[in-house]
């Protein structure tokens, strides 16, 4: 994963579906993702975008068919696996 | 075996819906709980079967296609959602018990009900229709193709009325989704109510209801939803609003793939076959002395032909087509009381044969001999202890 990400936040599972269908349809990077907490307490899955995506996400979601979100946020990666394993 | 009893439930589904519930019994977490790879296998399917019917139906959005365990739990959520003390509600001797029965309760909740007759050969009084409206008139209760006869009655032209005195229309759908053109738009219905194991070719325990977007429903049940986790409500969205708890996703998967080879093969298509069954059933039963087919006033017709023989107990001639024939039929009343008392029939009850598109005119013309041979002993001792009624 890149350093910075964004979450495309929905207000459900259903217009999650939907948003992350369409962003794949406009051939978009974008994959299902867990909300952090933090960010938002409605639907529990968001649409995450890397940041070498996010330009052209943001232009597909110009469209006017493109379906609903609530928010975009953008999130510095705090987690890195690899980083994390210590022996 | 011969299997005319599809109107319950269609016995061969297509491969498809087999393939889909195995892959998804192997493969499925929790539909909208959790965001890892078999919960999100779970979520497409059921995302992908929501858009599917919206694609037969001609819904606005998959998000105005909540999923329920049947149509009567669909028809119980949008009646009692959407009628309250006050009101009045008009719907059809046509109907099945799952529209009367949350009718009734509804009566029982200060609920005003009109039912409109239907005639000896099951034709809507279309007039006793025009003059059944009131001022407070909330909704109409429609059937659009009799469980019995399988007559189809015209929802649009239903609906074009009640939109006029500013009423809503539910749709029963049990019968037609699948086999009768359906178009929300086009056709100005607000919601329709469905059924996954009819012509729909899902499993048992698969329905929903299709709701246009000007129309909320208020949930029947309330509960676990997968979002808005603390708050005291549950989510008010569709279609989350209307599914409290785990959907069945593994059955909604299967749903999804029958639908889907519906479209693939065309409705019109599918309706075709059925009704060359249809065609050649009639003729061949048409000339057997005492055989009398019941309805045919409706605007069309589902792949359903309902007789009775002679004056025969309708359970026994039934009883004889599965024993002696291996020809599973559907007697009694078919959870349509209303239907069989103005067709006169709520005593003998009627044999209902429901052809499917996996039918064929094989299958027909077995069951057409059975019939001859069943019809030419009709009114003499038979085997068969004859169960008195009560």
């Amino acid at each position: 994963m890149t350093a910075t990400v964004y979450y495309i936040l929905v207000e459900s599972t259903t217009q999650g579906w939907a948003l992350y269908n369409a962003l794949r349809a406009a051939d978009c990077a974008c994959r299902i993702a867990p909300v952090p907490r933090g960010l938002q307490a409605c639907c529990g899955m968001a649409v995450l975008v890397e940041s070498d995506a996010i330009e052209g996400v943001r232009a597909a979601l110009a469209a006017p068919e493109m379906p609903g979100y609530v928010d975009i946020v953008q999130m510095e990666n705090q987690y890195n696996p690899k980083r994390d394993v210590y022996c | 075996m011969i299997y005319f009893d599809n109107a319950a439930t269609t016995l061969h589904k297509p491969d498809c819906v087999m393939q889909a519930v195995v892959q998804a019994m192997t493969a499925f977490g929790g539909v909208g709980r959790g965001v890892h790879g078999a919960s999100l296998a779970a979520g497409m399917a059921v995302f992908e079967a929501r858009e599917a019917l919206c694609q037969l139906l001609g819904a606005a959005g998959p998000d105005r296609v909540s999923f329920t365990s049947n149509v009567t739990e669909s028809l119980n959520i949008a009646l009692q959602g959407l009628l309250g003390p006050g009101d009045h509600v008009i719907t059809t001797a046509a109907s099945h018990n799952s529209v009367l029965r949350p009718l009734y309760l509804l009566e029982q909740r200060g609920v005003e009900l009109t039912i409109v007759p239907v005639g000896p050969n099951g034709a809507l009084d279309w007039e006793a229709y025009a003059q059944a409206f009131r001022s407070n008139t909330k909704l109409v209760a429609a059937t659009h193709a009799s469980n019995l006869t399988g007559d189809v009655y015209d929802v649009q032209r239903m609906a074009a009325l009640a939109h006029e005195h500013g009423a809503l229309v539910v749709v029963d759908a049990a019968q037609t989704a699948g086999v009768v053109p359906i178009n929300m738009a086009e056709q100005r219905l607000d919601v329709v109510c469905f059924t996954g194991h009819k012509a729909l070719y899902g499993p048992q325990g698969t329905g929903g209801l299709a709701v246009v977007p000007h129309v909320e429903i208020p949930p029947l049940k309330v509960g676990g939803s997968g979002t808005h986790s603390f708050d005291h409500e549950h989510p008010c969205a569709m279609p989350e609003s209307l599914e409290a708890g785990t959907l069945n996703g593994h059955g909604i998967s299967g749903l999804g793939a029958g639908v889907n080879f519906i479209l693939e093969t065309g409705v019109d298509v599918i309706a075709a076959h059925e009704q060359r069954l249809v065609e050649a059933f009639e003729a061949g039963v048409q000339g057997i002395p005492g055989v009398r087919v019941l309805g045919g006033g409706g605007c069309g017709r589902t792949g359903i032909v309902a007789l009775n023989v002679g004056d025969e107990d309708a359970g026994r001639i039934s009883d004889a087509l599965n024993v002696e024939y291996g020809i599973c039929t559907r007697a009694g009343a078919h959870c349509a009381p209303l239907m069989h008392e103005a067709l006169g029939t709520a005593t003998q009850g009627a044999v209902r044969f429901s052809f499917s598109y996996f039918n064929t005119e094989e299958e027909v013309r077995q069951a057409v001999q059975a019939l001859q041979d069943i019809a030419r002993c009709a009114g003499a001792p038979r085997p068969h202890k004859r169960k008195e009624r009560t």
